[in-house]
């Protein structure tokens, strides 16, 4: 299945995911290793970054903190994109 | 299956508003959306300086739209040439003047054009001035974000870029 993290768990879950399957298929972990690496560094600066304003702001919701730098690095339209697509599958569903 | 958002009509639709130098800004949720709030919205309001504005019904042709003026039936609207997501705004409360705000707008880029976006501390302000139900639930969300935003742009937040999952090779 082909997508794309957007949380630290979901990345670092998709990574270890791929990584168990490399191994059995024989595939070269040598990619995989890479990603894991990579979410795991983004992760752990997101979590830096969530850090840092709960320490100014320790009324904050980390979760609502943490979605707002996740859709910080995303470009505003892509961000509008994100935000009436929830909106309109909700009506939908209704 | 992801439904669609902005879609050519819409974008159409910003741009030959903004082509013509009409002075109007997205407000509420959506203008929250695209400055980093974690929310969700089924619309796109538009806070226009003139609604009289000729340029506007200029605008709404070049997409085959047209106005519908309020009456006691209904409020202002746009129909027709798929402009329907988009909610005319008559008054914001909590906030100053049009031209008061409109000089503290954020910008977004929209092709050549720069959309003129309320500031998310001024969104803030007029939900709680406006005190709906609906608003007392997203405040808590707005003053989260901000705080967020304006922590993360004073530390220089790096923009890393947020690792994708590759498709798995067969």
């Amino acid at each position: 299945m082909a997508g794309c993290c957007h949380s630290k768990m979901a990345c670092v879950i998709e990574a270890g995911v791929a990584n168990f399957d490399g191994h059995r298929n024989g595939m070269s972990i040598k990619k995989n290793d890479s990603r894991e690496r990579n979410a795991t560094q983004w992760a752990a600066r997101l979590m830096e970054s969530v850090r840092a304003v709960l320490a100014e702001h320790p009324e904050a919701d980390s979760d609502n903190v943490r979605h707002t730098l996740i859709l910080l690095e995303y470009p505003p339209l892509e961000r509008l994109r994100k935000s009436l697509t929830r909106g309109r599958a909700l009506t939908q569903r209704k | 299956m992801a439904a669609p958002s902005l879609n050519e009509s819409e974008l159409r639709f910003l741009r030959a508003l903004l082509r013509r130098k009409v002075r109007f800004m997205v407000v509420g949720l959506s203008a929250a959306a695209l400055q980093g709030a974690p929310v969700v919205t089924q619309d796109v309001d538009l806070w226009f300086e003139d609604l009289g504005d000729a340029r506007i019904r200029e605008a709404l042709r070049e997409v085959d739209a047209a106005y519908v003026p309020p009456s006691i039936l209904n409020p202002p609207m746009f129909i027709g040439g798929g402009v329907e997501l988009f909610d005319i705004v008559l008054t914001m409360h909590g906030l100053g003047a049009f031209p008061e705000e409109w000089r503290n707008c954020v910008e977004v880029s929209l092709g050549r054009h720069q959309l003129k976006v309320l500031r998310a501390d001024r969104i803030l302000a007029s939900k709680r001035a406006a005190n709906r139900a609906k608003d007392r639930l997203v405040i808590p969300v707005l003053e989260d974000s901000l705080a967020a935003s304006q922590v993360a742009a004073r530390r220089g937040t790096k923009k890393a870029a947020i690792p994708r999952r590759r498709k798995p090779s067969r």
